[in-house]
């Protein structure tokens, strides 16, 4: 157990290298850099060279990844370049720690809420596949499997905002403030991410359970006598959920993703918005520490979902 | 897009009367709410008054607003306004400020030596005289007595004097104003009275410190703007860049009794349609500069007021006329002609726009008005080219999404069919759009858009021949004596006189086509004021001071 821990962390740091080399190498091949992003139209050659030697930009690429590699390990990451630009030093974790928390949150919100109902909904319609029900269910998800979150987040404004006059269509939360204090303003975005993640997380939950209802010893236990209620919880249920744990691992990375979006879209303080605004701004050490961040969570997502599933079924336990 | 203060308007609405700028809408809102600073316009008008020999204005400026029908204006309260921000790239340093939301906030925090008024008109800020001598080559500048700094400290020349010297750097956005100065001679006579040799003769000094970059003064000694001290009507209570400043209000601004409310919040969102959302929603109170295809949606909105600006930011598509084919001035001449500029303003800015007649900066002091409004004239443009041998002209004019330039860039392609010149459309990322390492200045055939402070101010950034940013190549030794000719022959007729002759040697051979100034339109709860329709900036001109609320 702990051998097999071990080797999925192993894997996971070296991924993460690669990653890590990836990300550095994405973000220095963007046209532009920080120094002409804030001296813009103005950026004369020398003054860009200038700045650019001011942030370290005008070493070799390698010795950069080297050195930024290396706070890494030591948690530093150093400090906003287009913040340093403007004469001020804001180290990246101030700038990104709030956000990060921010983006927790919303997200932690959206799991709480997507993995009891996409559960139930995936249960119930595999238990009632073929039935009005269950095509209810299939055709609203199959709507929003395909719609974008910043479809979603609009209609969801439209309705909830401009219709009913019910949730804020925007999620602006003061800086010191949480978003915990205000939940209001979480409902829409939470919704968002949920509506858009809810469609596939149901769907592979229905067709693992589908496929677990069908095998033969369920069957077996049908013809046992044992009662359906039973059936579902203790024979089917339990083996469903190894391939849910993964499908939830992948749903959240996706979600993710979708966070970036729908924070954009209800301007929530979050690290996607930072993404989004460092990118534009060529803020290379906040762009790599928020990817590199949100590459971890993937990986970190993934090695839990493998370690929820070696507990969950005891014959990948025993069988190395 | 944070580098502009454009927004991204959309093809909606037909084109309004040009003419029609001042009427209903600007009435409306002069009733509407009580204007504060008014009476400016009578006791402002610095820089037409500063053309002879001195003596502008001594009034302090600030010429005390009253409600125009409802009494004076209420105090206390907080508004809040929100912009598209620059994320981490937001700052309060006067050097390198471009975006919107960092533009307002320097109008907050710091006091500019000259301020625009309403009318086209500036007024004095911390600047009260600017006295050349007799040949305009050495100035006495007399500042506003009795101004203190945030930390109680007095304002004095010395303040004056590092924001110069700092602006000696040519990576300072106000590096043009300074150009002429004498930087090392600068000298303090008084507490309130600076010495400022000049290189060259100079009437039009004080026309060349309008622009945010160059007009705000900050603390002698000032090196970190992250918490910045300044004179002005708000103090900085905190600041998270690309999230919000929060500011209180100065209890000790010099305007008396200003500025009316206790708190100012200037928060980024980064989604147009979550800044109207948010506004409807009254998340905040005020929005500056609506994309103008929301604005149809705010109209008949009885819980929106909208207030309308008399000019705005030339809207310019510009040509390189250092080589082919724009060399041939012929072929700037047709490029021109082609423009249907009612046609531009309805595509871009569903018509909120003043037709513009090739030369920048109309309505401001020295505009050149004799000339006559360029309109679409294809045939003489199909002339014009084929007598340059360009009948079949191909040109590739770039553009950029993110300053709402495509479907003025895409409407002017398709009026060039009409003289039979294609015109391919490269749309670049708003991102790099303005940076010169990515091809910007070099651009053949490309678009922008210009806060117009004075004429001298964009000529001296724009068109002579060492300008910062000459978009279009055209500076040569001619222009240039022209320039200081217009601002330091010694007679105000033959400085007026060299103005006109620049102004008509950019409407026949320039490659500029200034095709229109559009008009910004802000959005704001009802029961917030102390707006003007403003000419320079958004929101009144940018002056925090006046705004009131009711509660």
């Amino acid at each position: 157990m702990l051998a097999f821990l071990a080797k999925r962390l192993a894997s996971g740091a070296v991924v993460l290298l690669l990653v890590s080399i990836l990300i550095f190498a994405a973000t220095n091949v963007l046209p532009g850099d920080p120094a002409s992003a804030v001296l813009g139209r103005h950026a004369s050659k020398q003054a860009v060279a200038a700045l650019d030697s001011e942030l370290g930009l005008d070493e070799p690429l390698y010795e950069r990844y080297v050195d930024w590699l290396g706070g890494l390990f030591r948690g530093d990451l150093g400090n906003s370049a287009v913040q340093q630009a403007q004469g001020t030093e804001t180290s990246v974790i101030s700038l990104i720690a709030t956000p990060l928390r921010n983006t927790l949150i919303l997200a932690a919100v959206a799991a709480v809420i997507l993995v009891p109902l996409s559960l139930l909904l995936g249960v119930a319609t595999a238990v009632r596949a073929g039935k009005p029900s269950d095509q209810v269910v299939s055709v609203f998800t199959l709507a929003t499997v395909s719609l974008p979150e910043f479809v979603v987040g609009s209609l969801l404004i439209l309705f909830f905002f401009t219709t009913l006059d019910l949730f804020s269509p925007i999620s602006l939360v003061a800086p010191g403030d949480t978003p915990l204090a205000h939940l209001d303003l979480l409902v829409l975005p939470v919704l968002t991410v949920v509506s858009t993640s809810l469609a596939w997380t149901t769907r592979l939950v229905r067709v693992g359970m589908l496929e677990t209802l069908r095998s033969d010893y369920v069957s077996q236990a049908r013809l046992n006598g044992i009662s359906e209620g039973r059936v579902l919880r203790r024979y089917a249920l339990r083996n469903a959920l190894a391939p849910s744990v993964q499908v939830f691992a992948q749903a959240f990375q996706v979600l993710v993703g979708g966070l970036i979006v729908t924070e954009v879209v209800f301007s929530y303080p979050g690290l996607g918005t930072v993404l989004v605004s460092a990118v534009q701004t060529r803020d290379f050490p906040v762009v790599q520490a928020t990817a590199i961040m949100i590459a971890a969570t993937y990986l970190v997502l993934n090695i839990i979902a493998d370690f929820i599933v070696v507990l969950l079924v005891p014959r990948l336990r025993t069988g190395q | 897009m944070h580098k502009h203060q454009d927004s991204d308007p959309q093809r909606v609405g037909t084109p309004a009367d040009p003419q029609d700028l001042s009427g209903l809408t600007r009435k409306r809102f002069l009733s509407n709410t009580a204007v504060a600073s008014l009476g400016v316009a009578a006791g402002g008008g610095l820089l037409s008054a500063c053309g002879g020999s001195s003596s502008s204005s001594s009034s302090t400026g600030s010429s005390t607003s009253t409600g125009a029908s409802s009494g004076p204006p209420p105090r206390g309260g907080r508004i809040q306004l929100a912009w598209i921000g620059a994320g981490a790239s937001e700052s309060f340093n006067p050097a390198t400020v471009a975006a919107p939301i960092d533009t307002f906030r320097l109008y907050c925090v710091f006091d500019p030596l000259v301020r625009a008024a309403p009318d086209y008109k500036t007024e004095p800020g911390l600047a009260l005289k600017w006295e050349p001598n007799a040949d305009g080559t050495v100035y006495e500048i007399t500042l506003r007595d009795g101004v203190t700094w945030h930390d109680g400290k007095p304002f004095t020349a010395d303040d004056v004097i590092y924001t110069w010297r700092l602006m000696g750097d040519p990576a300072h956005f106000g590096h043009a104003s300074v150009l002429n100065v004498d930087l090392n001679s600068l000298k303090k006579l008084s507490p309130t009275k600076m010495r400022v040799q000049l290189k060259k003769p100079d009437f039009g000094l004080a026309e060349l410190f309008v622009f945010h970059n160059s007009t705000m003064v900050v603390q002698d000694g000032t090196t970190d703007y992250s918490k910045p001290i300044g004179t002005g009507p708000f103090i900085v209570e905190s600041f998270e860049p690309g999230q919000r400043a929060v500011f209180k209000r100065n209890p000790n601004y010099w305007q008396e009794g200003k500025p009316y409310i206790d708190q100012l919040e200037a928060i980024t969102v980064e989604d147009e349609a979550a800044r109207v959302n948010g506004l409807l929603s009254g998340a905040f109170n005020v929005i500056g500069s609506v994309p103008y295809q929301q604005v149809s949606s705010l109209e008949g909105n009885s819980a929106i007021k909208l207030l309308e600006g008399v000019s705005g930011p030339n809207q310019v598509i510009v040509m390189r006329v250092d080589q082919p084919p724009f060399n041939d001035p012929r072929v700037s001449l047709a490029m021109k002609l082609i423009a249907d500029r009612p046609g531009l303003i309805s595509a871009m800015f569903s018509g909120r726009a003043e037709v513009l007649n090739d030369m920048a900066g109309k309505g401001l002091p020295h505009y050149n008005s004799s000339l006559p409004q360029r309109e679409q004239d294809l045939e003489q443009a199909k002339s014009l080219l084929k007598q340059a041998g360009q009948a079949d002209l191909k040109v590739t004019l770039n553009t950029t999404s993110g300053l709402g330039m495509v479907n003025a860039a895409t409407a002017y392609a398709e009026q060039a069919k009409g003289a039979g010149v294609s015109v391919q459309l490269n749309n670049i990322s708003p991102d790099v759009y303005n940076d010169p390492a990515q091809g910007y200045l070099s651009y053949g055939f490309s678009q922008d858009t210009w806060p117009m402070a004075s004429l001298a101010a964009f000529y001296s950034q724009t068109l002579l021949s060492k300008a910062g940013v000459n978009e279009t190549h055209f500076g040569d030794a001619s222009t240039d004596n022209l320039f200081y000719e217009a601002q330091g022959a010694p007679s105000a007729e033959q400085r007026e006189a060299a103005w006109q002759k620049l102004q008509k040697i950019q409407y026949d051979e320039g490659g500029n086509i200034v095709w229109a100034a559009r008009k910004p339109v802000d959005a704001m709860a009802p029961n917030v004021g102390g707006f003007y329709p403003g000419w320079f900036w958004p929101l009144g001109n940018f002056n925090p001071a006046d705004w009131w609320i009711e509660s």
